[in-house]
């Protein structure tokens, strides 16, 4: 079996950020990478097919050579190819994304295509989807399991008290959300061989036409406010005024 | 040219490190923090480690062996990764850098395989060093004596030669891991006349199992930062085999050089990575704390104390890349090596001296991990060679 596995790279999610002065891009000194968490567990579920079912995974990225630090730790988990489209560095958008994606991978079959849900910096949802609509191929999102079995693929998305369940035919695209499995640490092991790995590279040309970035903006930092209402008994009567206000009581 | 470049592979194993530290080790923390936030809560009443407490030490041990983590200082023959001296520094940085929780057991230290071992012949490495080096086993370097610290010429450990093997007796303490080692490496006095007048010469090193009949484990030091790791170690007519001895006879303190200069680069770069961390949550303090109206951080006593953490850390760091740098060129660091663990270790305390004021009364207070540390740094001054005799080897080194 033949695994795609979609990855990108997003500055880590436990990171403070700050926006350049243009508002145009986020600040990237000092910032740290890492592979999207969604994704994380897209590269593990492709390493679990290949070990449970043989073949071999592949790692894709859009991005600026400094991608390959993500597709080489996805390597050293356990992917045996990496495959860079390279760009300058600019931001792709979705559309544009999909489309380079759609290119490279168009002579190589692959049985499943797996995303993440959503990448934890644009968070778009799009690329997944439009890969597999523009292949032709049938699309489950937001999947937290996945099982083969011959040319069929059973794939269970959670739902408020249940779960909803697949049967597509395959090749088929998987977008994983976390909570799939958990993610492995590289290997010392894993991490040499990943120095021998070959990373394929391609240079897909960008589109004119696309989405027009205008601004950036930082969300308003949440800040946590204490009240003390009043003390000993006092305090009672004041939390009664409290809820009547919220609607929390009449 | 001169290339400060960190090579990927290097990076990628503080990020793999990085990952384990915080996705698996992390959250054992948080299940076992009683144990952490007080020591005394890992301490039986003889001073050793509560059943507990040690077996999750070893889970977190034999996971990062599982992953080639915990011996990856060794070379790839007996099971290592054979990581550069320059990649164990940034590793043992990235560690550190988390403080002192369950991490401390991720890389190996005295407990551990090193390169001293290498001087096993095949059926000792099959039995002995690739099981330390999977976390299967542990180990314990002994050499001090209640009266041979600093002054290994005054070791009274004697081993004698019947035929085909050594009887020893004698008596080590202050041995990290000593209660727990599977066997230890203990030096010996073999040849007294050869010892008394060369000082260096005529003492062994001896690999000794623990089941070996008059092999006992004595009293568990109890210390300042009470980790149930130091103990005596006390050696009755044991009968040594001759094939275990390690490296040449007479030649223990040559065989164990190897170790040495290791050991304190080790120990500096744990230096250097709790510095990190203490210099983090003190800009953190500093910031959020207000005293007078504004962040203890506007105040020049208190910037000043920063700014000159984060320059003495900076130089702690460049000597020891230097210093491991030039140890993976196969050149000798006697010099440099005594430099770089003096120089690193009293940056970690002045820094966690400096914590401790710069956190007020939180900085003592158990709540915190400052206190603690405070104390390590203390002790880290005294082992691998107390502040004193690294100064003498660096005095040495400039013919005085
Ligand atoms: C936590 C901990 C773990 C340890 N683990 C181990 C271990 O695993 N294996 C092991 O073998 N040992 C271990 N030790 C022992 C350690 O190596 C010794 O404590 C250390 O070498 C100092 O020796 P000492 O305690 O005998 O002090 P001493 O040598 O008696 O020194 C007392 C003081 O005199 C000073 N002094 C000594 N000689 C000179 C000199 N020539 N010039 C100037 N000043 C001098 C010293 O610097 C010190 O200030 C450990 C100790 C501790 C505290």
């Amino acid at each position: 079996m033949n695994v795609l596995v979609c990855i990108k790279r997003v500055p880590d999610t436990g990171a403070r950020f700050e926006l350049t002065a243009d508002a145009q891009e986020i600040d990237t000194r000092n910032m740290e990478y890492a592979i999207s968490p969604h994704e994380e567990c897209a590269v593990e579920e492709a390493i679990r097919l290949v070990e449970k079912h043989g073949g071999s995974a592949t790692v894709l990225t859009l991005g600026s050579e400094a991608a390959s630090e993500q597709i080489r730790e996805a390597l050293a988990k356990g992917v045996e190819r990496g495959v860079l489209l390279e760009t300058d560095g600019k931001e792709w958008d979705a559309g544009a994304t999909a489309q380079a994606i759609v290119e490279a991978i168009r002579a190589t079959p692959f049985d499943v295509i797996l995303f993440g849900n959503e990448c934890a910096d644009a968070g778009n949802y799009q690329v997944g989807v439009r890969v597999a609509q523009q292949l032709g191929l049938p699309c489950v999102t937001g999947i937290k399991a996945l099982e083969i079995n011959g040319g069929m693929a059973q794939a269970k998305c959670e739902v408020a008290g249940g779960w909803e369940v697949y049967e597509v035919p395959m090749p088929a695209v998987f977008t994983v959300k976390e909570g799939i499995n958990t993610p492995r640490h590289p290997s010392l092991r894993g991490i040499m061989a990943a120095k021998k790995k070959e990373i394929g590279r391609v240079k897909p040309t960008q589109p004119n036409v696309q989405l027009l970035k205008k601004r950036l903006k930082k969300p308003p930092e949440r800040s946590g406010k204490v009240e003390i209402l009043g003390q000993g008994k006092e305090a009672a009567s004041a939390i009664v005024a409290k809820l009547k206000e919220l609607g929390v009581i009449q | 040219m001169v290339d400060f470049t960190i090579p990927e592979e290097i990076q990628m194993i503080c990020r793999g490190l990085r990952s384990f530290l915080e996705k698996e080790v992390r959250p054992l923390e948080e299940q076992y923090k009683r144990y952490l936030e007080d020591e005394r809560a890992r301490l039986q009443d003889d001073g050793s480690l509560v059943p507990e407490f040690k077996s999750v030490l070893n889970h977190v041990r034999r996971r990062s062996a599982d992953l080639g983590y915990y011996g990856m200082h060794m070379p790839p023959e007996v099971g290592g990764g054979g990581v550069s001296r320059v990649g164990m520094f940034y590793a043992l940085r990235e560690v550190f850098h988390h403080g002192l929780g369950l991490n401390v057991v991720v890389l190996s230290g005295p407990e551990g395989p090193s390169p001293m071992l290498l001087q096993f012949n095949e059926p000792q490495r099959e039995k002995y060093l690739r099981p330390l080096v999977r976390g299967e086993m542990t180990t314990c370097f002994a050499l001090t004596e209640p009266e041979a610290g600093s002054d290994i010429k005054n070791l009274k450990t004697r081993a004698e030669k019947k035929g085909d093997h050594y009887i020893l007796n004698g008596m080590k303490t202050f041995i990290t891991n000593a209660a727990d080692a599977d066997f230890a490496q203990v030096f010996a006095v073999t040849d007294p006349k050869t010892y008394k007048e060369h000082g260096y010469m005529g003492v062994t090193a001896f690999l000794v199992e623990r089941d070996t009949p008059g092999y006992q484990v004595g009293k568990i030091n109890r210390s300042l930062i009470d980790d149930g790791s130091q103990a005596e170690l006390i050696f009755e007519n044991c009968k040594i085999p001759k094939e275990n001895v390690i490296g040449q006879e007479g030649m223990g303190f040559y065989v164990a050089m190897s170790w040495l200069g290791i050991g304190r680069l080790n120990i500096a770069a744990w230096s250097v990575g709790l510095a990190q961390y203490l210099l983090e949550r003190c800009v953190e303090y500093a910031n959020l704390r207000t005293a007078f109206g504004k962040p203890i951080g506007k105040y020049q006593h208190i910037r000043g104390m920063l700014a000159e953490s984060a320059a003495e850390l900076y130089a702690a760091e460049q000597m020891l890349l230097h210093a491991s740098w030039k140890m993976d060129q196969g050149e000798s660091v006697v010099d440099e090596s005594s430099m770089a663990k003096w120089y690193a270790t009293n940056m970690l305390y002045r820094m966690a001296d400096r914590a401790v004021q710069i956190h007020g009364g939180m900085g003592v207070m158990k709540e915190l991990p400052i206190e603690r540390i405070f104390r390590f740094a203390r002790i880290l001054r005294i082992v691998e060679g107390t502040d004193e005799i690294q100064k003498e080897t660096i005095a040495k080194s400039l013919e005085l």
